[in-house]
């Protein structure tokens, strides 16, 4: 069974999604930044489809606390369940559903069979399952009837699928022999006995199996599990578990509890089930997230996998295909596919895989630019924490290297056209990326430019007087380790013309006027590379924080300005303190 | 197979045995009797519930065409209206066609059994191979001999349509159903279906069998005498007759000991309520009258002048009637208040009447409470009864054992005592058949002649 198209109406922070899923993908990862709705669309679908009798709704799931509107969760299924296509179940109330995932009346020879399941939920609180039909005619849907979907989620309550109890798949397992209750009367009576050892086949073969699972899904090297006695919590009475050796898994880590929890319910649920995993990584080493990743790609046994993630690794080792970022406009939640994304998100996504998990991007055009932000938003970030308001992490931002000036304005359209907050951050002296600059302005996003004709170096030494460019050439011989390099590279621009020290008043007072000798400053300093690497923009980023109140530098200050506004949404004007004069730092 | 040979039976085992194996079968018939039938016997050979389904073959097309109106291309209402049936099994056979549903039936069912098949019209018998289509395994199972129905359109004939797709299986038979009754008369009943043919004389002086009984003439008197004779009051009688109006006739002449079994769809009462006038029309009184009458032994005192008064809305209580006076009073009220509760009033009053007798009990019953659901629902009377009558079909029949009725409406029901009251007017071999063969203990055969001339369709 697979789900075909899913829409929700205020659950959590959704108060609206209509989704029509990527139906060749197997595995559908869900990025995006925090808040946008990832885990509340899985919940949903683990509601919707999961087996659970009952659930117990709160006032706070509903969109905007408001009980008014009914919580509406609502899939398209298609591979029914040939129990659920019977004639006593759902056979006369199949649907249908065309290409682009409408759904029909009818199931008609040139639609798709289609089963469509709906939960609401209303000011009593009372889940109410049912299937519906277009015409609004509605049949009761049990739960019995629900675990017919297979569908599970794997999240960190992990510990009731490592026991056996009545309604644990584990237990489930086991009741169709009777082995569970076999062996817990064995087993009491071996408490009884001094703990003499017993082992039951059936349950020592599940374990096997769960172990066998486990294994193949990256959950490390268990060698033994096995069933025993679990006398933890000997208030609810002891239970059956697993335990590996002596130990119980229980007490095991996250992760491996997560992983074995995954197996146990995947064997419980059988074939062409559906898994359901918040925060795949959880618990997980990058390497073990991986391969639970690649497994959950290639394993037969599943017809469809749903899980969020946060991790860059997993960004980047998944197939495009398989992400899908959610945004969230004021609760209108939307998920779009990357499987259609465009040559420039591809390189987006390899380049910068945790653009993708970020509330806001600016792709800045090469390494010396995104060196310089880095410091400038250090700088806003302590100065925001001082006065107590969010940093840029909590604004969920990420800054990407766009690797060049002709790149930038089409990596900020594709983000843009996904719904990200995105702007971009360039020089302005390469006409040739005018127009795909115009195009992505057009779409929406800011493109924050230094003046006309300038790159970063010839911004930043505009306005400089002699003191101001004495110390940007301290800031080279820096980078470059030695003054007589640094007199080279400035000689090297007009050999014909050579500068006669590393003080521009010197300069001054020979034939240069301040002019030329900011033009000679500003090509030196690019045509040998003095600031070409991230660190050489973070050096240049840290002199002008200092000087940040400088007026030999208002007018570059004023486009870093224009970044500040939409790395802070909310920021008023709040300063940097600074001196007067470009120091010598 | 022929009748009582244990076909049910034979049916309700091959479901059995398939439902041992974990298979499970769609066994549709034609009437809802056959349906209760069906059931009754599945679940006397302990079959789960969750491995059979028995429906009649027209109320399964009608489910699908509710479902799928769309594929249908028709839309239906939520009751039935069944004279549309024909629509509904062509609309239904293009539903079973189609690729969703076929799926539907191959996953929900693993055989299809189908009973009566000799009922089966071309359009049914169309909707029937689209459901063998999608089934793994269909079995149908008839009896030529008792082809008699009121459904229209030609007949899938067994030759031409039938044997083609489902390959004749004949077996050896037994008179099961006379096992504890009368064994000679089912051997006899066996023994004579080769001579009843088109186109043969069948002479009833020339049989001579233990319970079968020929007596000439036709006359009231004979009949009454027959009919009043069988005093086990345990064991049921049916007396049967072609057309409706003789079938009322004799329940009328015998005094209210026989009732007469409606038909399905309830064509008396329907004729009756046509003519019902709305609450608060004085004409309520004159309509009850002629209702009673057509119903009712003993009212011959409501004659022509009574109802002419009631028509003209006049008071009748002055007449003097012996012994139905209070019914008079009744009618009067009626007039003055014509309500419909005011009119269940006076129904319950004529049943109080000492020498009254109710001969159509069925007719009687259902029309009064279509009448009452349209006094408390205010909906259509017509619908109303569509309403009760529906009932039936779900439930069956009610036990009586002193019913008059048509051969066509016993069709697949068992009697101990079957009065043919005149045997001319079953020239038609099946009819003939039919009538004979709901007899488990005795036939009494009334004619002007023991002759039979036998004609097909006659």
């Amino acid at each position: 069974m697979r789900v075909r198209r899913l829409w929700i109406e205020n659950l959590r922070g959704i108060r609206q999604l209509d989704w029509v899923l990527p139906i060749e993908q197997r595995l559908i990862a869900l990025v995006g930044p925090g808040d946008s709705g990832k885990s509340t669309i899985l919940d949903a679908i683990h509601y919707l489809l999961g087996d659970r009798w009952s659930i117990p709704f709160a006032d706070t799931d509903f969109f905007g606390v408001n009980v008014d509107d009914p919580i509406v969760i609502k899939a398209l299924l298609i591979d029914i369940p040939a129990s659920l296509r019977k004639d006593t179940a759902f056979g006369l109330w199949l649907s249908g559903v065309d290409q682009d995932g409408e759904p029909q009346q009818d199931p008609e020879d040139e639609f798709e069979p289609a089963l469509i399941v709906q939960l609401t939920v209303d000011a009593s609180l009372e889940p109410r399952w049912s299937v519906v039909r277009l015409d609004g005619t509605e049949q009761f849907l049990t739960s019995s009837q629900r675990r017919a979907f297979s569908t599970f989620k794997v999240d960190d309550r992990t510990d009731a699928q490592l026991r056996w109890s009545r309604n644990s798949p584990l237990g489930r397992m086991s009741s169709e022999d009777g082995g569970e209750r076999d062996a817990l009367a064995a087993a009491s009576r071996a408490a009884r006995e001094a703990l003499v050892d017993h082992e039951n086949s059936s349950l020592a073969d599940l374990a096997a199996r769960v172990q066998d699972r486990t294994n193949q899904i990256g959950g490390g090297s268990f060698t033994d599990i096995k069933p025993g006695l679990d006398t933890s919590r000997s208030a609810m009475g002891a239970a059956l578990a697993l335990y590996e050796d002596v130990i119980p898994l229980t007490s095991f880590g996250l992760g491996s509890r997560r992983l074995t929890s995954l197996a146990v319910q995947q064997l419980a649920a059988g074939a062409r089930s559906v898994a359901v995993v918040d925060e795949l990584e959880s618990g997980l080493e990058p390497h073990r997230a991986v391969r639970l990743l690649n497994y959950l790609l290639s394993d037969d046994g599943y017809s469809q996998v749903l899980v969020t993630t946060h991790s860059p690794v997993i960004v980047e080792q998944a197939q495009i295909e398989n992400l899908a970022t959610v945004q969230s406009q004021a609760g209108i939640v939307t998920v779009t596919s990357l499987g259609d994304a465009s040559e420039p998100m591809l390189r987006v996504r390899r380049s910068r895989p945790s653009s993708l998990l970020a509330r806001r991007v600016v792709v800045a055009e090469g390494k010396t630019e995104h060196g310089l932000l880095i410091e400038c938003i250090e700088a806003w970030d302590a100065n925001r924490a001082s006065m107590g308001l969010s940093t840029s992490a909590g604004e969920g931002l990420a800054i990407q290297d766009g690797m060049g000036g002709s790149e930038v304005a089409p990596r900020v359209q594709a983000l843009a056209d996904l719904g990200f907050v995105v702007a971009g951050f360039l020089d302005n002296d390469d006409r040739s990326i005018d127009a795909a600059v115009g195009a992505a302005e057009a779409a929406g996003a800011p493109m924050i430019r230094w003046d006309h004709g300038c790159k970063t170096e010839t911004q930043i030494c505009s306005q400089l007087s002699a003191k101001g460019l004495t110390a940007f050439i301290k800031l080279g011989v820096h980078q470059r380790s030695s003054e007589d390099t640094v007199l080279q590279d400035l000689n090297a621009v007009d050999p014909s013309k050579p500068v006669p020290s590393l003080d521009v008043e010197d300069w001054l007072i020979l034939n240069f006027t301040l002019e030329e000798a900011r033009d000679r400053i500003a090509a030196g300093s690019v045509n040998r590379k003095w600031f070409k690497e991230v660190e050489g923009g973070r050096v240049l980023g840290r002199w002008i924080v200092k000087n940040y109140e400088s007026a030999q530098l208002s007018a570059t200050v004023a486009h870093l300005e224009e970044v500040r506004a939409l790395v802070y949404p909310d920021d008023a004007e709040s300063p940097v303190e600074a001196g007067d004069e470009p120091d010598d730092a | 197979m022929p009748a009582g040979t244990g076909k049910t039976h034979l049916l309700a085992a091959a479901a059995a045995v398939a439902a041992s194996d974990g298979k499970r079968s769609l066994v549709l018939t034609h009437t809802n009797a056959g349906v209760d039938a069906i059931r009754k016997r599945l679940r006397a050979f302990g079959v789960p519930e969750s491995q059979f389904r028995v429906d009649t073959i027209t109320s399964w097309a009608f489910s699908l065409v509710r479902s799928y109106s769309s594929i249908a291309g028709m839309s239906v209402p939520e009751v039935p209206d069944w004279t549309q049936s024909d629509d509904y099994l062509k609309a239904a056979t293009t539903v079973a066609g189609s690729r969703a549903i076929v799926d539907v039936m191959a996953v929900s069912f693993d055989y299809l059994f189908i009973d009566e098949y000799q009922d089966c019209t071309l359009v049914l018998h169309e909707f029937v191979m689209a459901l063998a289509a999608a089934i793994p395994k269909s079995v149908i199972l008839g009896d030529r001999l008792q082809a008699i129905f009121t459904f229209v359109g030609p007949m899938a004939t067994w030759d031409g349509h039938v044997l083609p797709d489902f390959p004749e299986h004949v077996l050896a038979v037994e008179p099961h159903r006379w096992t504890n009754h009368n064994r000679d008369l089912g051997q006899w009943l066996l023994d004579i279906r080769p001579e009843l043919v088109d186109g043969r004389v069948f002479d009833f002086a020339a049989h001579s069998v233990p319970g079968l009984s020929y007596v000439s003439g036709t006359g009231p008197d004979v009949l009454a005498a027959v009919a009043h004779s069988f005093r086990d009051f345990d064991e049921s009688v049916v007396l049967l007759d072609k057309w409706p109006t003789d079938v009322a006739t004799h329940a009328s002449r015998l005094g209210g000991s026989f009732s007469v079994m409606e038909d399905i769809s309830g064509n008396f009462m329907r004729a009756q309520l046509q003519g019902l006038p709305a609450e608060g029309d004085s004409q309520l009184a004159w309509w009850f009258a002629n209702f009673a009458k057509a119903c009712v032994v003993g009212l011959s005192g409501i004659d022509a002048p009574v109802l002419k008064r009631l028509a003209d809305s006049q008071g009748v209580a002055h007449y003097t009637r012996a012994g139905i006076e209070p019914i008079l009073v009744a009618l009067d009220k009626l007039r003055d208040s014509p309500t419909y509760a005011q009119l269940a009033q006076t129904a319950t009053d004529v049943r109080g009447v000492k020498g009254l007798r109710i001969y159509r009990w069925e007719a009687w019953n259902d029309t009064l409470e279509a009448i009452a659901l349209t006094a408390e629902n205010g909906d259509a009377v017509g619908g109303n009864l569509a309403r009760v009558r529906d009932r039936l079909r779900r439930t069956g029949r009610r036990n009586d054992n002193r019913i008059a009725s048509r051969t066509l409406l016993v069709k697949g029901l068992e009697y101990d005592h079957v009065i043919i009251a005149d045997v001319s007017k079953m020239q038609d071999p099946c009819n003939l058949y039919v009538a004979l063969s709901r007899a488990r203990k005795s036939v009494t055969v009334f004619g002007s002649s023991s002759l039979v001339q036998l004609r097909s369709g006659a």
